[in-house]
Parts: C-alpha cells; structure tokens; sequence
C-alpha cells in the first residue's frame, strides 16, 4: 500500500489548484492579518467603550478567520480529491496500477491515506497560523488559550476535511469527477444549509425545522464538526460566543456523540468505496 | 499450462464482452489471439490480468485464479489503452510500478536502466511522460510489464503506436522472451507478425471462439488449388461445387478451398472421371490474414 499512499502524496501536491490555493492562503492570511490589525487598533482606540462589546467584537473577528480557513479546506480537499479514483478511471491509468500485485482494497485505502497526508499537513498549518495570528494581535478571546483546548480544536479542525475526503473517495468510486464534484459542493452545501435551518428551529422552537436540520447533518456532517471546533476553541468566553454573529442566534453545541457518528460515516464511505471498487470492471 | 480459461463469459450492461471462452494456452508458447475490432480479445486479456470481473466462467494462471495477488506477482500486462501518469517522468513510473512489485531498491534501479536500455528510452528517462510520443508511451508501457521478469506477459497490441523499427524490436523481444521460456499472450491485428511469432492461435468472433489450433495445423486446414484443366458441359463444375461449395471458374482455370492434402486427390478424380483433362495442380497454402478473412467472411 505504501506506494499508492507516496504516488497519492505526490500526485496532490503535482496539482496546479495545490499551488493555488497555497498562494492564495498565503495572501488570505496576509489580509487577515492586516484586517486584524486594524480593527484592533479602531476597538483599542476607545471607540467601543463597553468591554463585553469588546470582546464580542475581537472574538467575531477570529471567528471569521476560522470560518474561511474551513471552508477553503473543504474547498482544497473537493478539488484534491473529487478525481481520486475516478480520474485514474476515466484515463486508463489504473489499467497499469491495478494489474500490478495490488489488491484493490489496498488501492483505495492507499489513494485515501495519501490525501489524508497532504490535507492534515495543511489543515495543520493554516489553523495554526490562523491562531497564531489572533494570539499575536492579543484578540482577547483567544489570548488565555491553554493547550489542550487548541489541541482538542485542532483535531476537530482537521476532521471536517478528513470526513469530506471521505465522501469525496466513495463519489469518485460511483461517479465520473466532474458529477463527484458537484455531488460533494451540493452535499457540503446541504450541511451549511441544514446547520442554519436547526439552528433557526431552535431559537423559534420549530421542531419540524430542528428535525429537518438534524437530518441534513446526517448527511453532510461537516459543518457540525466546524462548530464543534469553533465551540471547544471559544469554550473560556461565556459572554461573547462567537456563535453569535454568523447566523445572527445562538447555536447548540453539538454533542460528542456527533463527532463519534462523523467518524463512523467517514469509515462506512470508505467501506462503501472499498466494497463497490472490488466488483468495478476497470 | 500457464494459462486455461473455462467458460468464460462476460456481458456488459449492453453488449457481449465474451461468450464461453475455453483456451488453453501451454507454458513457454507465444498465443496469439485474433479477432475483428469488437471482437472481445481485450476483454478476456482484461479478465486474465483481474481488470473486468467476469460474468461467469473461470481462469487460472499457473493453477491459481487470475487476477489474483499470488498470481499478479508473476504477471506482466500491457494495456491496449496504456496510459500513465503523466507528471511522472518515465524512469518515476518504473521506479514506482517496481515498488508495486516489491522489488528491492538495488536491483529495480538496475533492472530499470536494463529496460530503458531495451524499449530505446534511455534518453528520455528525466523527461515527464506527459511530453512523450503515443509510441515513446507504449515503449515505456513495454518496459513495465518485463519489469518484474515475469513468466507470464500478455501484450494487448503491443505494436499500436510503434513505427517499423519499434516494430522489428517488439518481435525481438517475443522472440527473446520465447527463448527464454516465458508465456506470451498476443492479441494483434498485425497478422503477419503474428504468423512470424506465434505458436498457436484461437480466433474469437462476437466474443466466441470459432477457430483455434498450432499456427502449421491452422494454415494448413485452409488450402486453396488452382486447377488448369478442359472440360466440356457443367458438370464437373458441378460436382466439384457440390462437395466443396465455393467454386470460381475462369478461363481453363478451377479455383477451389479445400481442407485437406486428400480432398486435392479427390477433385483430380472428379475431374478424370467426367471426361475431362487434367494440365496441372497449384496449391496455395493460405497465410494468416488470408484465412482470418476468409474464416470471418465463410462464417
Ligand atoms: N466497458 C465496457 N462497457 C460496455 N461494453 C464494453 C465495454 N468494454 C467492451 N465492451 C464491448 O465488448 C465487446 C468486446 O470488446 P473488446 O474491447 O474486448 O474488443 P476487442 O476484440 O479488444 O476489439 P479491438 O480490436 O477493437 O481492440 C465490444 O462489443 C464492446 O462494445
Ligand atoms: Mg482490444
């Protein structure tokens, strides 16, 4: 397996959008910062004098910051991996990978691994930088962090990507790229979506809209580990839940029963994808 | 054996792939496999090298299941669409597939400037086989499936791409590989080469076999004579018509297909015995793509 898991590896960082959007997130986390900077300065300047609006403003801000850096990942991930299986597929290329001493299952998993590489490296990065860059303009919210807390966020950081790659390796067994890629931005989307609908439904008390909201993140869970990650990360801050803001109400936290259920959808896709690859003729 | 087939069968969603397909093809032969476009010789090529999942039917390579890992160890294929990453440069694809096979680091960088040497790529090996030629492609498609030094190798028209010369180098290396006691599985359209190289042939149809045999026993079932004789009436036309079908009559001229060295006795019989004269006897052995034609056009 482990040379499909380096040809993977490889294979991604080979890709132009992987440049891309390493330029681009270098430019993005410029911007942040700069953005930072001067909101801080205006909020120091005393122009907000009350200090729980302070903080809810400074906490808002590195909420963006990490609202953006998911959804660039998802985006990164989409692109990196909507052809995993289905490109090598469509090109012919395993013809000559598959009839080598492989077994198909070690193919998969190996394709999958290799990506779970590039993105967790990435992943890792941008968070930390993105924290780091709150840390150092000293946004309140963020400054007493200890390090489990960014520890726990990180791995939650990280798993939103992984269980899209997920997804993504079990589309590109059953669809051509092009339609794994609209397949994975509709189901990534229907999260979003029914991440807003539960939380509507919860603040007017409309259950049908909460049950509706619940389902669609069965389906497309990422976005309820996003607020899982944000929730632990501003877990110190009582006053100002960065929560706050985005959807424009106050979410439910989801439970740590939800992140046990992402990563049993993540390995039954992956089984899934194992599974129907084994009868696929190539 | 090295490889049998039984009953292998295979239908897509819309179409035959192949249709009880039974060969068996003996170790150390080269088996060249015929058959009109459409014919299904990728397809049982694909089934052999565990690409397409057969319908029904089973085949063994070496007594162990195709397509399996044990099996695919000793295995070399290449693709009628090969195509291969195209970031890679040709020396990173062998290193690459080398590592699918487990071979150890010393002796795959060896073995690969071995090869690169043999298919005429040395001095491509740095370049990235997305600026390859089609044939520079398949020379390298070549030179992954000898990489492992396999015993089995199956060629799916290993000469597509390949210009005169790359042509003369691929009959070498069949003939190399022969002399060294490897199974060479060949599915060609070029039938010359195949009558050249091959030891036996089977040729499929509409996904079924109609025709297989040794390469001498083949193109000897299939004779055509050519008559020179004097005749009066039709009735030597017609008698040689009725026991052989097709006749074509020219001027003191019979042309007849026959099966065997006998059946040219018995039309020279037909002919005495009716009265006529009999001036001389050509016959023809047929070459390959005589009798590939005339196998798919008689039916
Ligand atoms: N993936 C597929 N899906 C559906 N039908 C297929 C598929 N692959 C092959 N076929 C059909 O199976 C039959 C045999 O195809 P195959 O590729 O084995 O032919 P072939 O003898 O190799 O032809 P050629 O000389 O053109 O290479 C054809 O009728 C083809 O349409
Ligand atoms: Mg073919």
């Amino acid at each position: 397996m482990m040379p499909v898991i380096k040809i993977s590896f490889r294979e991604a960082i080979n890709k132009k959008v992987f440049l891309l959007i390493g330029i681009f997130t270098v430019i993005y986390l410029a911007g942040y910062a700069l953005f930072i900077y001067f909101i801080m300065k205006d909020l120091d300047g005393g122009r907000i004098d009350n200090y729980s609006g302070f903080l809810a403003g400074a906490s808002f801000i590195s909420f963006v910051g990490y609202y953006f850096s998911s959804m660039l990942l998802a985006f990164l991930t989409i692109m990196l991996s909507a052809g995993a299986v289905s490109h090598d597929m469509e090109s012919g290329i395993i013809q000559s990978t598959i009839s080598k001493p492989l077994s198909r299952r070690s193919y998969i998993l190996g394709k999958y691994l290799g990506l779970v590489l590039i993105i967790s490296a990435y992943s890792i990065i941008l968070f930390l930088s993105v924290t780091l860059i709150s840390v150092m303009f000293k946004i309140p919210s963020l400054s007493g962090l200890k390090w489990d807390i960014i520890l726990k966020s990180l791995l939650l950081f990280v798993l939103e990507p992984l269980a899209i790659l997920s997804l993504s390796i079990f589309g590109s067994v059953f669809f051509k790229t092009l339609s794994n890629g609209i397949f994975l931005i509709s189901v990534y989307i229907t999260g979003l979506a029914g991440g807003m609908i539960e939380q509507i439904g919860g603040t007017i008390g409309n259950d049908t809209l909460v049950l509706c909201g619940i389902a669609s993140s069965m389906i497309s869970p990422f976005d309820t580990v996003y607020r899982k990650m944000i929730a632990t990360l501003f877990s110190n801050i009582g006053i100002a839940n960065p929560m706050f803001g985005i959807y424009g109400i106050q979410g439910a936290v989801p439970s740590m029963w939800m992140m046990a259920y992402v990563i049993f959808y993540s390995t039954l896709l992956l089984y899934l994808a194992v599974r129907k690859f084994r009868k696929k003729d190539l | 054996m090295a490889i049998v087939t039984n009953k292998l069968t295979k239908y897509y969603n819309t179409s035959v792939g192949c249709n009880d397909v039974s060969i068996e093809i003996g170790r150390g032969e080269i088996f060249g496999f015929l058959g009109p476009n459409g014919a299904g010789k990728s397809t049982v090529v694909k089934i052999l090298n565990g690409l397409v999942i057969p319908t029904s039917g089973s085949a063994e390579i070496f007594g162990m299941p195709a397509g399996s890992l044990e099996v695919k160890k000793s295995v070399g294929y290449l693709p009628e669409n090969f195509k291969y990453y195209d970031w890679l440069t040709g020396k990173q694809l062998l290193a690459f597939h080398a590592s699918l096979h487990g071979m150890d680091k010393h002796l795959l960088k060896k073995r690969i400037k071995q090869l690169l040497k043999l298919v005429k790529l040395e001095a491509f090996e740095e370049k990235k086989i997305g600026t390859y030629s089609k044939g520079m492609q398949q020379r390298l498609g070549i030179a992954s499936a000898l990489l492992p030094d396999p015993d089995v190798l199956f060629f799916d028209e290993p000469t597509s791409a390949l210009d005169p010369i790359g042509r003369k180098d691929m009959r070498d290396i069949m003939v190399d590989l022969k002399r060294q006691g490897k199974t060479v599985f060949l599915n060609s359209h070029l039938l010359s080469e195949m009558e050249m190289v091959c030891d036996s042939v089977a040729v499929i149809h509409k996904g079924s076999i109609i025709k297989k045999g040794k390469m001498p026993d083949i193109l000897n079932s299939f004779i055509t004579v050519e008559i020179r004789t004097e005749f009066t009436g039709d009735k030597i036309p017609h008698l040689i018509k009725e026991r052989f079908g097709e006749v074509k009559l020219s001027k003191g001229k019979i042309r007849v297909k026959v099966d065997c060295d006998d059946d040219i006795n018995d039309i020279a019989r037909i002919i005495i015995n009716n009265g006529g004269k009999l001036y001389g006897i050509i016959c023809e052995k047929m070459n390959l793509e005589d009798l590939f034609i005339s196998i798919l056009e008689g039916g």
